[in-house]
């Protein structure tokens, strides 16, 4: 019979109580105990692109573009798994569709003021 | 204890395996590589080690809970009973930084403000994300055998793979964006972040353990699970 991951946890639940309980103290200590550091860097989106050629790309979508092209090309090298990769794809293709939008809209924008 | 073990008959009843760890270790060195140049060591491990460490036991327990397994791979490792392929927990830790980042690229463009909606935010469109990949990878997976989830599994499907584990993917990448991001802005030490980001993954579990408990007995309580 197969179990969900949270009815096994609960079945071995003294394998993770310990485990748990001292993680929690141990995050309580350093938590309380830690001082605050005001050299804090913020994180600077535009930091995330590399320059390919002439352009200035953003390493991350870079990655998820190789990342659906390989799915696809092994989708498609699967048997009988075309139209199924095809419906996958669309919705794999939704951040994608999502950021250009969100570009095209943020240019538009400044074009109007 | 951590058992680390070598299968003899690799790629054995799947099909592209070598094409999916290919892609999976180039992605993840890529990943890594690019996180350490930027960031430097420390943020590189605060990004990384906690979700390789949360991914090792949440697929050991799914393994060992008997839903689905993992064929034909190198290098199998178990905490709690369960194999897992050394590349899938790799793989993990991988998805978080690619999708909290693409996420964090699209909210900080719309919501310009740095408080804890625009962290929520953030989380929100990483766990979505994780989900619309997931879509694609785990039903070519399912097909290729690279994970098999156990035929005899009840409850709504898409492709053959459980929506659960879609449900799973979304409170994983939420929770553990949500927790790096909280302990990124927080004012501590470089050194102390990187602490709290690997303990504090006993907090972040016990949240994600009762959040995917009760949404499991609400989908089960509607037949979807």
């Amino acid at each position: 019979m197969e179990k969900s991951i949270i009815d096994f946890i609960i079945e071995n639940i003294f394998l993770f109580l310990p485990l748990v309980l001292i993680g929690i103290g141990i995050t309580i200590y350093l938590y309380f105990t830690g001082k605050n550091d005001n050299g804090k860097k913020e994180y600077v989106v535009g930091n995330d692109k590399i320059k390919i050629g002439k352009y200035n790309i953003n390493a991350y979508i870079l990655i998820y573009l190789f990342l659906v092209f390989m799915m696809i090309l092994i989708g498609f090298l699967s048997d009988d798994f075309i139209i199924p990769t095809i419906v996958c794809t669309v919705i794999a293709s939704i951040p994608i569709i999502m950021m250009i939008l969100q570009k095209y809209i943020l240019k538009k924008k400044v074009e109007g003021k | 204890m951590i058992f680390i073990e070598i299968n003899q008959n690799f790629g054995e009843q799947t099909q592209h395996l070598i094409l999916f760890i290919i892609t999976a270790s180039i992605i993840w060195l890529s990943l890594v590589l690019f996180t350490y140049k930027r960031h430097g060591i420390k943020k590189t491990g605060m990004y990384f080690i906690p979700m390789i460490i949360a991914a090792l036991f949440i697929e050991s327990a799914g393994v060992a809970g008997g839903r689905y397994y993992y064929p034909g791979y190198l290098i199998y490792l178990s905490v709690v009973g369960g194999g897992v392929p050394l590349i899938i927990v790799l793989s993990w830790s991988a998805n978080l930084v690619l999708f909290m980042s693409m996420s964090r690229n699209v909210i900080s463009k719309i919501y310009k403000k740095h408080n804890h909606l625009q962290t929520i935010l953030i989380s929100i469109t990483a766990g979505l994300f994780a989900v619309f990949l997931d879509m694609l990878e785990d039903p070519i997976a399912h097909h290729n055998s690279w994970w098999i989830w156990k035929g005899s599994l009840e409850g709504l499907k898409f492709y053959d793979v459980p929506v659960l584990n879609f449900v799973g993917w979304f409170i994983l990448i939420f929770f553990m964006t949500l927790a790096t991001l909280l302990i990124e802005r927080s004012n501590f030490s470089e050194n102390r972040k990187l602490l709290i980001s690997i303990s504090s993954i006993s907090v972040t579990g016990v949240v994600i353990f009762v959040v995917h408990g009760l949404l499991l007995r609400v989908l089960q309580m509607i037949g979807f699970a």
